[in-house]
């Protein structure tokens, strides 16, 4: 029979793989505030209309909908570029890097990437577009390759235009990967790996 | 920076590792255990003040945590990571590649019900108590009781699990 202390120690090594890089405390309390004034907004918005007229209430409800629907990217295929304008939906194919092309049959293979804006690392898109929620058809999967690696994880952190972040790894550094994000729009990824450091842009849609 | 702020951030600080693997173990996969684990903090942050005790603010989290998985359950989000299209590097042949314990030991808990696996997770690795458990899921204090006797019976008849001890127990001798 396994005992309680068994299953103690069960369980603490089931998640003994599961590294997790600094909480990111700030972000999240900065989040919280956000959320708390949109309730707010909505709390005051609701008495305001037990008191008003309905053509008051319906204009002000449509509007946090219609802000919802397009930070959601309501329109399918739309994607809301960064402020540089470097998130692209549909990234052109093009002839990989001569470092990134190990593993492909064609001695220049054309596959659409985007490159790191340090030109240190590329994220070659295997399928498009990038969708948040994953789309039903296709995952989103990306092969980081970069000329520099130690077998160390490869540590993402992206960030939308209002500050949303999330924090994603690659085991074993720069390679594989299936990377979901909780929203869509244009996300700004921070990467680091072996002592690099690297950012470029990704455009995720409504699938 | 307000007080609530500061221990808001303390306890963030200091749990969310462990909430983080707490979340693995209720069967998230790696990186929906991160978004749920920050969905939750979010949640919480509005009702920091109210929480006057360490033991509550615990449950209090475990709470809006386990809902939240639950909730993205209901969802459906999909989620496989084929890798046959992919450009695999060569096989090495390294040990590493054999599925690892904390694989091993997370398909059983893959294999308990829902239930008795959050009791066990909630109990044995959040170390709450039954009457907080009781609380974070909205049950009888003698209901995680008997999810927990069922849970232990499940893995102590789980055979992968049973050579997983038993050889731990040989190289401990």
């Amino acid at each position: 029979m396994i005992g309680e202390t068994e299953v103690v120690e069960l369980l603490r090594a089931a998640v003994d793989d599961v590294d997790v890089s600094g909480a990111p405390a700030r972000e999240l309390a900065a989040a919280g505030r956000r959320r708390r004034r949109r309730r707010h907004v909505v709390a005051g918005a609701a008495a305001a209309a037990a008191v008003a007229v309905v053509a008051v209430t319906a204009p002000l409800a449509l509007g946090r909908a219609d802000q919802h629907g397009t930070s959601a990217g309501a329109s399918p295929g739309s994607a809301p570029t960064s402020a540089a304008g470097s998130c692209v939906e549909r990234v052109p194919s093009r002839v990989l890097p001569s470092w990134a092309r190990t593993g492909f049959s064609d001695p220049r293979p054309r596959i659409p990437y985007v490159l790191g804006d340090q030109g240190d690392i590329v994220a070659i898109l295997f399928a498009q577009p990038l969708a948040a929620p994953p789309a039903a058809d296709h995952n989103n999967k990306i092969l980081w390759v970069s000329p520099v690696a130690d077998g160390s994880s490869l540590h993402i952190t992206a960030t939308l235009p209002d500050g949303t972040t999330a924090e994603r790894v690659v085991d074993g550094g720069p390679g594989p990967s299936i990377i979901d994000l909780p929203s869509p729009g244009c996300w700004h990824l921070t990467l680091e790996w072996a002592g690099q450091t690297d950012t470029l842009d990704l455009a995720y849609v409504a699938p | 920076m307000k007080p609530d702020d500061d221990d808001y951030l303390g306890f963030v600080a200091a749990r969310y590792p462990h909430l983080v693997r707490a979340a693995v173990l209720l069967g998230c996969r790696r990186h929906d255990a991160e978004d749920a684990v920050q969905d939750a903090l979010v949640r919480c942050f509005g009702s920091w003040g109210r929480v006057s005790a360490a033991d509550d603010r615990d449950a209090y989290v475990y709470r809006v945590l386990v809902n939240g998985i639950v909730r993205g359950r209901r969802r459906k989000w999909r989620g496989e990571i084929p890798h046959g299209d992919l450009p695999e590097p060569a096989p090495t042949g390294d040990p590493a590649d054999v599925v690892s314990t904390s694989h091993s030991i997370r398909a059983s808990l893959d294999r308990l019900g829902v239930e008795q696996r959050q009791v066990l997770v909630l109990r044995y690795f959040a170390d709450l108590s039954e009457a907080q458990i009781a609380a974070v899921l909205g049950v009888a204090p003698g209901t995680v009781k008997s999810r927990a006797s069922r849970a232990l019976a499940a893995l102590s008849a789980d055979p992968a699990l049973r050579a997983l001890v038993s050889r731990t127990q040989e190289e401990d001798r």
